[in-house]
Formats: structure tokens, sequence, C-alpha cells
């Protein structure tokens, strides 16, 4: 460029926190050692990708396939743990399910030390997501999207879930969508 | 009343405590301790006994020696410093580490500059594959002993010649006194490929590697790790050697804040040319390999050559390395300085 061009400030678009995910299932990386699988829920389209992904995965590099009813049950839980613990660096963790487990399967392999490059996943819906709730302060399984109101299931406020996805926590962020209209700290609160 | 106070914030030091001066200064030279054939270390503490600057492991400080001013690894956690350790290879080239071991003795004062970090570990590594050839310990070293002092876990790959490893015994001695720091060790060029193979293999999820040594060695461990499957993002390396760049093709840089076009020819760098322009631009390595002579710029065809930015940095195009990166045949670039 020639400095007589007039400068013009480029605004970058507003990145709003929120999970962006592939249209379709993507590619199994060729570059990994080892896989790890993991499909939650027992609906065709997970086995489906799930499957896929196998059959690819197994063909370049030990593969575990990790099936799981539900994130929140300990006892899979217990068993997405023990893969990820026994995982090299040199694995790629692909996840297939609902948002909300997706999500939690994310987090769970963030917490295990996995970084982007290393994690490839793919919703089958987009339904319900983990939300934080900002008063009870614990993640909680709900049917929205963001921008829509809820009632916590933990402290039974109406929350607004807002369009943030903190990835520390591994939820979208919520808070009482009627603050704003509660009374002063000398009120009484409804 | 109007008061007016010129201060000269060109010496203002906005850090006052001692214990944060990273500036040019002298150290006295405490001690002098040959390790092996062509290794020297030198342990350099204040001169009127301030506290010195702690540092990230794998940082260097820049020593002004006779003629030359080098970069040399600090051996030590970096943890609130009592001295500064470096272990200086004799190159036999007549160079700043030649006259160091040539002229300085217990007691001399040398000047320095820094601590400076460029081989920083990544603070959420979950353990560290650390992998030292040759004089490439002394970095290496830093960080085994800042993962030790902090409670973290690694697993050290030397690899030396017989009768030649600097600091064997200290990296020994930490492998002892830490159960989670472990020692392999590798005396050829084969046993060392073997060695990194079978390593990369087996580290945990988390893991991030940090290689100095040697510029074949380093290929191979790059080679290693990405068969491994490991992502570049965790594959850390610092070079002390360069490879040979070619002359480059002619550009014209612009100088932002005058205006003034400098047409810059093969075999001449950015910086030259700067330089020569009355631009001042901080330098050290000429070679592309310490990071000081970073600048901004702006330009849609920049040839980068060093081996310090990232992919992500490179891809970005608003700063490059001047001493060996340019404008492609025939570009402009604008250099916001
Ligand atoms: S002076 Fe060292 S990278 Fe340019």
């Amino acid at each position: 460029m020639t400095l007589t061009e007039p400068v013009t400030e480029v605004v970058p678009p507003p990145a709003p926190s929120l999970p962006d995910w592939p249209a379709d299932p993507p590619a199994v990386d060729p570059s990994a050692t080892s896989y790890v699988v993991v499909a939650v829920g027992a609906d065709a389209g997970t086995r489906e990708v799930a499957g896929a992904w196998v059959a690819d995965a197994e063909g370049r590099a030990p593969t575990t396939l990790v099936v799981l009813d539900a994130v929140a049950d300990p006892r899979d839980r217990a068993e997405l743990t023990e893969a990820l613990e026994r995982a090299r660096t040199g694995v790629r963790v692909m996840a297939v399910g609902g948002q909300h487990d997706v999500l939690a399967v994310l987090t769970a392999a963030r917490d295990a030390g996995a970084i982007d490059a290393e994690l490839a996943a793919y919703c089958t819906h987009t339904d319900d997501l983990p939300m934080y709730c900002a008063h009870c302060r614990a993640t909680h399984r709900v049917e929205a999207r963001p921008g829509e109101e809820v009632t916590c299931p933990g402290c039974a406020r109406v929350l607004e879930i807002h369009a943030h996805f903190t990835r520390a926590l591994g939820s979208f962020l919520a808070s009482d969508a009627h603050a704003a209209g509660l009374p002063g700290p000398t009120g009484a609160r409804p | 009343m109007t008061l007016s106070v010129e201060v000269d914030i060109s010496s203002h030091r906005f850090h006052a405590h001692d214990a944060y001066r990273t500036g040019v200064r002298t150290l006295r030279v405490r001690e002098v301790r040959p390790l092996t054939p062509e290794v020297t270390h030198f342990r350099l503490v204040p001169v009127d006994g301030t506290p010195l600057t702690p540092y990230q492991p794998g940082s260097h400080l820049i020593v002004t020696a006779g003629e030359h001013r080098n970069a040399y690894s600090l051996v030590d956690d970096g943890i609130n410093p009592a001295s500064y350790g470096i272990s200086v290879l004799r190159r036999g080239q007549g160079g700043g580490s030649d006259w160091l071991h040539d002229r300085v003795i217990a007691g001399d004062l040398l000047e320095v500059e820094g601590p400076r970090a460029m081989f920083a570990p990544v603070l959420d590594q979950r353990h560290a594959l650390l992998v030292a050839g040759g004089i490439g310990v002394t970095p290496v070293l830093s960080h085994a002993r800042a993962i030790a002092r902090l409670g973290g876990s690694a697993e050290v790959l030397y690899s030396y010649r017989p009768g030649h490893a600097a600091h064997l015994g200290d990296l020994r001695a930490l492998a002892d006194a830490h159960g989670s720091i472990t020692l392999r060790e590798a005396t050829t060029v084969e046993e060392t490929v073997a060695l990194l193979t079978e390593r990369f293999a087996d580290q945990p999820l988390g893991s991030h590697a940090y290689a100095c040594g040697p510029l074949a060695m380093l290929e191979t461990y790059q080679q290693v790790a990405a068969a491994a499957g490991w992502p570049r993002a965790r594959v850390h390396l610092e070079r002390f050697t360069a490879p040979e760049q070619d002359p480059g093709s002619p550009f014209t840089a612009v100088v932002a804040s005058t205006g003034r076009r400098l047409f810059v020819e093969p075999g001449i760098s950015l910086l030259t040319a700067l330089l020569e322009a009355g631009v001042p631009v901080p330098n050290l390595c000429r070679q592309g390999v310490c990071g000081e002579c970073r600048i901004p710029v702006r330009g849609d065809a920049i040839e980068h050559r060093d081996l310090v930015l990232s992919d992500d940095e490179r891809a970005a195009g608003d700063t490059l390395l001047c001493c060996v990166s340019r404008g492609a045949e025939g570009t402009e670039i604008e250099v916001l300085l």
C-alpha cells in the first residue's frame, strides 16, 4: 500500500463468545497418533457420526470409543475422565452429541489439558446448553437458547441466558432477568 | 502560578525498586568456574548488594564482552535470584565468548542488560518435555529447576558428547532430589533420535516440549514431534545459531513519521537501511533469533525470515524482525516508526 491512500480505520465486528459449530462433522485429523471418540446419547445421528469417525480413525492410529448415556452420570463421567487420563499428547479428542453434552465433553478435555488443536466436535442439535447461574453459582442443563428466559433449576430465579459462553466454566452465563426492576438494597426482595 | 518542570523520561525508572532493573548496568563477577574443557560458568552478583531482577525460566542476559554484545541463557530457576549464572562455550572464533574465557576473572566488572524472556514456559502446562543438545543445556536447566521448585513434573533429555557435558551433574542431582523430574541421556545422534522418538510418544495430555541445541538436533526434534502428532503450539525451541540467509530482493521502505523512502538493496538488511537513515532500532543478534529488532510495519508482501515470530504473528503482517525480514521484490513496506 502507499501512503497517499486514505487510512480507513477498521472496526472489528462485535465478537460474541458463542460456540461456532461446523455444519458438517469435521474430518479426522490425520496427523494424530491416537484418537478418543466420545459419543453422548443414543440418537441415531450421534451413533452415525461416531461410527464414521471411528471407522476412519481406526485405520490411522489406535482409537478409543467412549459411549456415554449422560455426561452428568458419575459412572459415565469416570469413564470419560479415565480415557482422558490415559491419553498421551498426540491424541485428538472428538465429541459428538447434543450441544450441552458436547460442551461438557470439550470442557472435560480442556480440564485434562487439551488445547483447541486437539479437539473436534459436532452437535447433532443445539436445543439445550449448559447454563451457569450467576446467583446460585452452578451449571445446569436447560433446554433453551441464548437470549431466552428460563427458570433456574437450582435457585428458581427467572434467568436470562446471555450470548456469552465462557470456556473456563464450559457454560453460558445467565443472570436474573428482572434484576433491573427489583427494589434497591433497602427494599424487601420479592 | 504556573509550574513547569521538565522531566527526562528516557532515564526514568517506572518501576523504582531495584528488583525491576533490566537496563544496562554493571555486575561483579563473583566466580569463574570451568565446567568442561570448553565451557566456563560465570556467576555475577550486584556491585552494591541491591536485589537482582527475577526472571522467567529460559531467559537470557545480554553481556558486553569486549567489542561484542552477546546473549547468554541464565541457568537458575529465576525466582528471587541472589546471583545470575551463565555458562559460556568457547567458540574459538575470537568472538565475545572467547573474550569472556580469556579476559574475565573473579572480581571483574561486566556490563549487562536484561534479563529478557524469549523462551518462557507456557504457564498452564501440565508437564514438560525438555530437550537439550550440547551447550543448549543452559535454558533447559533453567526450565527444569523452575519446574522442580514450583512442584511440576518434567522429563529432561540431554544429548551430549561424553566428557563435554556441561551441567550434567546438576541435572542428575536435580533428578535425584525430585521424583517428578526424570533425566534421560544420549551420547550419539542415533541414541538421540531413538530417545526423542520414544519419549515424544509417551507424554501425558497437556504436555509442552522445549528444546535448545544445534540446528540439526532442532530439525530432528521438530520432525519427531510432528510425527508423534504434537500440535505446533506444544513444540517450543530456542536457537543459538541461525541458518545462512540469501541476500533477498530489493524493496522500498517508507518511514511513517517522516515519509522518507528508503530503497533497500539485496544484501542490505532493512535494519541497516534504517540505522543508516538515522532511525534508531534496537538490535542484537542480527540473525533473526533474538527478537530485539521487532518493529511495527504495514505491508502486504512481507518475507518473514526470522526464527522468532509464530505463524499467527506472521499472518497478522503488522510486525517484522528487520535484521533479516524484508519486503518482496519491488514492493513497498510502511515502517511505523
Ligand atoms: S537483531 Fe536479533 S532478531 Fe533482529
